[in-house]
């Protein structure tokens, strides 16, 4: 973390972190199941459930992430996330994209609301497959 | 079609364990029972990702799987080991292909997480 990062906060446009993960039928299965769903069903319908890109975290490193942003962890909540559709993607394709740091606003109360969006690209082909946002929020301290 | 309305089966433990190897969320708050403790919760609880997951499912089974064009929740309140929820959506009054969701604690009714989806016209 650069000293200014700490002194002023982070500013949109800071490339977070670069993710590059496979889609495998394991991992969908796992996934499905832990979410209550039926794994058949999904792996059926050839369609990524609607919040798998959230695996990515297995690939990235949270704690870094709130250190590059110069937040302090201890009073980080995630407040919400979405997701965004394209191409499709399936077993056997890989999804690679940067996350970003896409907006910033700091309340008068002093707490802080990042937007970070995280485009993910289906290899082969390079469309863009999911697009995910999530609005973590620092609390004033 | 009719409104989604579904009640899930009580969040586990086991279910929380399953998702963190799943997702990659290995923050001790949601599965080390002590730590969460000693951080002044009750117990452990389930990550959001996990709601927005169980909510997802049932949106996708609901309207198509492959019609979904974009899907959003915020997080409201922690969700507990034991805690059944209600997963419910409807369409936007005079917005086409956009739905309101929710969940909800079925017991008691604390509304854990509010969302939205939108389907391809």
């Amino acid at each position: 973390m650069s000293a200014d990062a700490a002194a002023s906060g982070p500013a949109a446009g800071l490339v977070v972190d670069s993710v590059s993960f496979p889609i495998e039928e394991g991992k969908l299965r796992e996934f499905a199941i832990a979410s209550g769903a039926d794994p058949d069903a999904v792996l059926a319908a050839g369609v990524l459930p609607p919040t798998f890109a959230a695996v990515a975290g297995h690939w990235r490193d949270q704690a870094a992430m709130v250190e590059a942003c110069g937040l302090d962890i201890r009073r980080v909540v995630v407040g919400g996330s979405e997701w965004e559709y394209g191409a499709p993607a399936w077993i056997g394709d890989r999804l690679t994209g940067d996350r970003v740091v896409t907006d910033v606003q700091t309340k008068p109360s002093g707490m802080r609301l990042l937007t970070l969006t995280t485009t993910l690209r289906r290899e082969p082909g390079g469309e863009i497959a999911v697009t995910q946002r999530d609005t973590v929020i620092e609390l004033p301290a | 079609m009719s409104d989604l309305d579904v009640t899930t089966p009580p969040v586990t433990r086991t279910q929380i364990v399953r998702f963190a190897g799943a997702a990659g969320d290995f923050n001790p708050m949601h599965h080390d029972e002590p730590f969460a403790q000693a951080a002044g919760q009750d117990s452990v609880f389930a990550m959001g990702q996990l709601t927005a997951a169980i909510l997802g499912d049932a949106v996708a089974a609901w309207l198509g799987r492959d019609r979904l064009a974009g899907y959003g929740v915020r997080f409201k309140a922690k969700v507990l080991p034991g805690d059944d929820l209600v997963l419910t959506g409807a369409p936007v009054d005079g917005e086409p292909g956009r739905y309101e969701l929710q969940a909800a604690k079925a017991d008691g009714g604390e509304v854990v997480l509010t969302g939205w989806a939108t389907t391809r016209a």
